[in-house]
């Protein structure tokens, strides 16, 4: 794909497309790491990969209501082979025409892309569309969709050859928005694993799923949003999801969520059944409440607990504070966090500890990030050390005001692999003919 | 039943489902697919602007889409919902940073000069998920379950 989209760059810049009423856009960041490896037992190796990412978007075309929108990426490998697989490699993110019609909110997108519907969360070759109906009971919408899911590199990655499904859903203004949604994958196995013989039985030769998902405000005071996963296939409940937030006053947000999965039901068509073990035994659920408070435009305060509680691993409990401050006039961003797990038992606990800083006043940048964890006890199959940590510092300049040149070099050591020392060199380039707010 | 007399039904059966269909979609406007002017660096409150006001289409306050940091943490409610409200300041590569089929650089490292933005898995995450993915495994699956997971499999087979 990078030897097919590169030489088309320079073309698609300086073309006129003022001429068109076109808009324009073309990003893109190249990439080229470099990296010494040494790991006891193993030959020294030195890599130098090279990544381009590249998005195209072109919007206004047609009566004004068609775009087209595509980001993909390539990487190619100096020196030594920077993954196991191969020395280089491709990938294309989505790639697909959208037509916004000017009534209705109705929308239709043909080719590549990310869905995102209540719970439906797929990367499709294929058809969707979407509209707000009838005009005399304002508040349903209907969404649907029908196409291939994008296969990933493995050959046996259990999934299907052909993936439809829905949303359907009803707003009442100002209120709420409940959604029913549907999905149906053929051909995509779904496991069940046995634990007793660590071997994964295929159950059911497709995946079909259904859920519902709500929003409900109450004078702009209270918001619940949450959702609810039934795997249809298995008849089990795979997901219950539900977050609460209070705003009492100005600049305090307090939220209180619940999560509940069950296994059997969640990772029955996982792509790797071993790693995520459909184990109709297991199930986990977290609880969390999470405070944060804006002082002032340059100052907001955060504060986080959960508990989480799996069934065949014990009960683990995280405790945060944290804090970003804005300074400057907007040029100087800071932020500083720590986290403390308490495991279950059985399981390490650590601290962590962040900071960072953004200095931008415009025509050059520079940061500065440093994290640090700090283990209770050595890990197993690991050197000893129970620190890890990492400070990368980055700078860049902007040669024009689309084009950033940048560099980032990090130091650090961990219990993997030691100390380490890793650098990058950056270029970032956003041409675009668009005046609005798009394209963040 | 004769050629002529099957079109003339097939062509009468396709006006009454047309009719029908356009009938249902709703003829009011659509909200603007772009944000009409560039918003300022950081993450916006919506509501500043939009005062006591709602987002017509989606039927909700601005305030539901204020970037709070509960907002950012919980903002895959709002995708799935609204998922062109995203678009309207929102390039879908935004998305694609982290949220990708298939990635070839954790996102902390391909966005090492925004350490300003809410990324997963900075510094040394690969020893801390031995520990993570066994207290929640669900919180790795929703990215890496169906998704491209090559490098997982270096070491988590059979």
């Amino acid at each position: 794909m990078k030897r097919l989209l590169l030489p088309l760059l320079p073309a698609i810049m300086l073309f006129p497309s003022t001429l068109l009423a076109l808009d324009l856009g073309v990003n893109g960041t190249t990439i080229v790491r470099y990296e010494e490896r040494s790991v006891p037992g193993f030959d020294k190796k030195t890599m130098v990969p090279a990544t381009q990412y590249l998005g195209v978007d072109v919007g206004k075309a047609a009566d004004g209501h068609l775009s087209f929108h595509m980001y993909g990426w390539g990487r190619v490998d100096g020196a030594d082979q920077s993954t196991p697989r191969d020395s280089s490699d491709t990938a294309l993110s989505y790639g697909y025409l959208d037509y916004q019609s000017p009534k209705g909110n109705a929308e239709v997108k043909v080719g590549r892309q990310y869905l995102y519907e209540g719970g439906v969360v797929e990367q499709l070759d294929g058809i969707s569309a979407r509209s707000d109906l009838f005009q005399q009971y304002e508040g349903f919408a209907l969404s649907a969709f029908a196409g291939k899911p994008v296969k990933t590199d493995r050959v046996d990655d259990h999934k299907g050859d052909l993936l439809a499904g829905g949303r359907l859903s009803y707003r009442v203004a100002g209120v709420t928005e409940m959604g029913l949604f549907l999905t149906h994958e053929n051909g995509a196995a779904a496991y069940q694993y046995d634990k007793s013989t660590n071997s994964a039985t295929l159950v059911k030769d497709n995946r079909e799923q259904a859920g519902f998902d709500v929003l409900y405000t109450l004078n702009r005071l209270v918001e619940l949003n949450g959702r609810s996963l039934y795997n249809l296939s298995l008849k089990e409940f795979a997901e219950h999801s539900y977050v609460i937030t209070v705003k009492p006053v100005a600049g305090l947000s307090l939220s209180g969520s619940y999560n509940q999965h069950q296994f059997k039901g969640y990772f029955a068509s996982a792509s790797n059944p071993f790693l995520f073990k459909p184990y109709d035994a297991d199930e986990e659920a977290s609880y969390s409440g999470s405070a944060s408070y804006a002082l002032n435009t340059a100052t907001e305060l955060t504060a986080d607990y959960t508990y989480y509680d799996r069934k065949t691993k014990g009960t683990s409990a995280r405790l945060g504070l944290g804090g970003r401050f804005t300074l400057l006039g907007g040029k100087l961003k800071t932020g500083l966090d720590y986290h403390r797990l308490n495991s279950a038992k059985g399981m390490n606990s650590y601290h962590e500890a962040r900071g960072f800083a953004l200095y931008d006043p415009g025509r050059y940048y520079a940061s500065l990030d440093a994290i640090a964890q700090r283990y209770d006890d050595p890990l197993p199959y690991l050197n000893t050390s129970k620190i890890a940590y990492e400070i990368t510092a980055s700078s860049g300049y902007r040669l024009k005001p689309w084009l950033l040149l940048s560099g980032d070099l990090s130091a650090g050591a961990n219990p993997q692999y030691g100390d380490q020392v890793k650098g990058l060199l950056r270029l970032t380039f956003a041409y675009t003919t668009t005046t609005g707010g798009v394209g963040r | 039943m004769t050629v002529r007399s099957f079109a003339t039904i097939a062509a009468v059966l396709a006006t009454i489902l047309v009719t029908a269909a356009c009938s249902i979609f709703s003829p009011e406007s659509s909200f603007a697919p772009t944000h009409p002017e560039a918003l300022p660096a950081g993450r916006p409150l919506c509501s500043d602007c939009h005062e006591g006001s709602q987002l017509k289409g989606a039927l909700k306050p601005y305030a539901t889409f204020d970037h709070t940091a509960d907002f950012v943490k919980g903002h895959r409610f709002a995708a799935g919902r609204d998922a062109q409200v995203c678009g309207v300041c929102h390039a879908q590569s935004f998305c694609a940073d982290c949220h990708a089929g298939k990635t070839e650089l954790k996102p902390s490292l391909k966005l090492g000069n925004r350490p300003d933005r809410e990324l997963p898995h900075r510094g040394d995450f690969l020893t801390l998920h031995r520990i993570e993915g066994k207290i929640d495994p669900t919180s790795c699956y929703k990215c890496h379950g169906r998704a491209n997971n090559e490098k997982c499999m270096t070491c988590h087979r059979r």
